[in-house]
């Protein structure tokens, strides 16, 4: 599987240093990003996954964030075997060689579109900028003809007078496109969208979704893409982890985990989406309780405290791995699995 | 649309103008008596005899005897059509004269220290903001509360008393002693930029202190913002990224007190430069308050005022001009 994967994440740690504790948002990721592929990353708020996506271009701030342990590998070439991999957990947050990759191997978008561009200066200058920075040789002149490609592109109409709009003078929509065509600007081998559509109304972020996948076809690249919408994640990703404090409690392709969703977890999501063909409309099914205070996490597996199909004197006591049940198809639970975490390190330790 | 904005600002400005000239003449007329009572007082008390004919004669010389809206009259429209502000009773000179003299100083004093203000409180107001919690912010968060608490006059006395005291030096004036009377030559221009730093530094302290809080404040709110982010998602240098956005941002309260801060340095100037003794105009502006020298007091409280609405003009229009939200949003 290695030869096909463009970034390898390996049991990432991404703690803050707070005054009131450390908030483990991150604890022992991993998950592979396959060429020209999509992984969804779903989960409720603070979960950790956009700070799992911050910590891959280094973008979480330090202090009080910082990268305590485990890999990130961007694989280089079309082979990724031969060529090597550059560790991005390694890097200088600062230095020249993350920035090299920011914009251009890796780029994002963001969640809010009013706030994403500089309100200072106009679209086409902000893709300019990019476009400049990262290709060699390339003349402001025809730089500025490509950021209006890449504005039409991304279905904006008269890109050319759009291009010397001020973001505030773009709807939300448009300035989202605006967004996606300057991520694009540089054909990165992958595209981090975090919640590019959760600030949209709904048929814009059906636009925004359709327009994604459209281009990440044309382009070949691949997305990571957060959301917390259920729906939207079916449409877009091949490959989905769901996440939950901080770590992934399930991974599978979208379709097996729509079809046999295994942790508790998962199931209470699932579950939780309403359906307006079922007959008599019961109660939203909503998940018991709320996620824990991240200074307060219970012991054993960080879920038990709101599993409906918690077992005492097990799921208090360890907290499970993340076992592959069915093949491709990996929970952490120990409903299916008895290995415990710290075990599965000792295994690969040795 | 900008020129357009700038003229209909422009034509604003007229009668404004005029209702500052007014509140100035009403101003100064405001306390009880007048010069020539002032002036009688001191001649009487001299021993000198003043009859009531003389007395009734000089009020008809400088038209003390008309009604308030005629001497009003008088006093503007010899401002507007002649250049003319009248004469000093105390000084026995035009206001023209006298003024000629230290409104340039007053001007080379409050630009050069507005300069000086923001060249100090804006690199370190975004030094502070990018390094929070640092040994460095906490020493400048100190500085800056002791500058805005002490007052201007306060500091020039400890800095004279400190210059005497360690370098044996007198730090008063803006020239040396051969220069104080010299006409305007080259080696005078550079005494004066030898001297001129200590007035500088003193009368800016208050203001660069205040901006220093007010830029690290701004800049604290717009690092977090997602266009930030955004800028550094895209690869650019850090300091490239900072200059480029949050600062540009952050700098709408610098531009937006240009007009403000004018008044500011003025009245923190009066006193520093009593104590210091700049020939600026400040002391004579509250020499002929004393004196209730009127068309003196009035013509420098109108130029002043008429300054500080020309430089709030100023910065609005820098706004509009340098924010396209603004310019956008309430200009179109």
């Amino acid at each position: 599987m290695a030869h096909d994967s463009l970034l390898e994440i390996k049991n990432l740690m991404t703690h803050f240093h707070l005054h009131e504790g450390i908030v483990r948002a991150v604890d022992g990721v991993s998950f592979d990003v396959r060429r020209g592929q999509t992984l969804g990353i779903i989960g409720e708020s603070g979960c950790g996954k956009s700070v799992t996506v911050h910590s891959i271009l280094r973008l979480v701030p330090s202090p009080p964030g910082n990268i305590v342990d485990g890999q990130i590998l961007l694989h280089q070439g079309e082979n990724g075997m031969g060529a090597g991999a550059i560790d991005l957990a390694q890097l200088d947050p600062r230095g020249a060689q993350i920035r090299a990759i920011r914009g251009a191997e890796i780029s994002m978008v963001f969640q809010e579109p009013m706030t994403s561009f500089g309100p200072m200066h106009t679209i086409g200058n902000q893709i300019i900028e990019t476009i400049l920075l990262h290709q060699e040789g390339v003349e402001s002149s025809d730089a500025r003809a490509l950021a209006i490609d890449n504005l039409r592109r991304v279905g904006i109409p008269r890109a050319e007078q759009i291009v010397d709009a001020y973001p505030h003078q773009l709807s939300g929509g448009m300035r989202q496109r605006a967004m996606i065509a300057m991520a694009l600007s540089c054909t990165p081998r992958l595209l981090i969208a975090d919640e590019p559509t959760t600030a949209l109304d709904v048929t814009i972020q059906a636009q925004i979704l359709e327009l994604l996948m459209a281009l990440q076809e044309e382009v070949g690249m691949a997305v990571i893409f957060i959301t917390h919408n259920l729906g939207v994640i079916a449409e877009v990703a091949d490959e989905v982890a769901v996440m939950y404090l901080g770590r992934i409690v399930e991974q599978a392709s979208v379709n097996e985990l729509f079809d046999n969703p295994q942790h508790p977890y998962t199931q209470g999501l699932l579950n939780s989406i309403p359906h307006i063909d079922e007959e008599k409309l019961p109660r939203l099914r909503a998940i018991e309780g709320v996620v824990p205070d991240p200074y307060e996490i219970p012991s054993g597996c960080a879920f038990s405290d709101r599993c409906p199909s918690f077992m005492p004197g097990t799921c208090d006591r360890a907290m499970p791995a993340l076992d592959e049940t069915v093949s491709g198809h990996r929970v952490r639970c120990f409903l299916y699995s008895d290995v415990e975490e710290g075990l599965v390190e000792v295994e690969n330790g040795g | 649309m900008l020129t357009q904005y700038i003229g209909r600002r422009l034509l604003l400005l007229i009668p404004l103008v005029l209702i500052i000239s007014v509140i100035s003449f009403v101003l100064i007329q405001l306390p009880p008596g007048d010069i020539l009572n002032m002036e009688v007082l001191r001649l009487r008390s001299a021993g000198t005899q003043v009859s009531e004919e003389e007395v009734e004669a000089l009020r008809q010389l400088y038209g003390l005897d008309k009604s308030l809206p005629e001497q009003y009259w008088l006093w503007i429209t010899n401002i507007l059509f002649k250049g003319n502000f009248g004469t000093s009773f105390t000084y026995v000179k035009s206001v023209s004269e006298i003024l000629a003299a230290r409104v340039p100083l007053t001007a080379a004093v409050s630009v050069l220290t507005a300069i000086f203000v923001w060249v100090t409180a804006v690199p370190i107001g975004v030094y502070s903001a990018t390094h929070q919690y640092s040994l460095v912010d906490y020493f400048w968060t100190f500085v800056s509360f002791i500058g805005v608490a002490t007052p201007g006059f306060l500091l020039a006395l400890i800095f004279l008393w400190l210059a005497f005291v360690w370098f044996d030096i007198s730090a008063i004036g803006l020239f040396s002693q051969q220069y104080e009377t010299a006409p305007w030559s080259w080696a005078k221009l550079v005494n004066m930029l030898q001297h001129i730093w200590v007035p500088i530094v003193i009368i800016g302290m208050a203001n660069t202190a205040g901006m220093m809080r007010t830029m690290r404040g701004m800049m604290l709110d717009e690092l977090n913002k997602q266009y930030v982010i955004t800028a550094r998602s895209k690869g650019l240098t850090e300091t490239r990224l900072l200059v480029k956005y949050p600062v540009r941002t952050s700098m709408n309260p610098v531009f937006s007190t240009i007009g403000w801060m004018l008044p500011g340095i003025i009245s923190g100037e009066v006193l520093v430069s009593m104590v210091l003794n700049i020939p600026t105009t400040g002391p004579v502006l509250l020499q002929a308050l004393l004196n209730q020298d009127m068309f003196l007091a009035g013509s420098i409280v109108f130029i002043l005022s008429v300054l500080t609405v020309v430089g709030t003009l100023i910065s609005d229009i820098l706004l509009v001009w340098l924010d396209p939200r603004i310019r956008y949003e309430s200009v179109a």
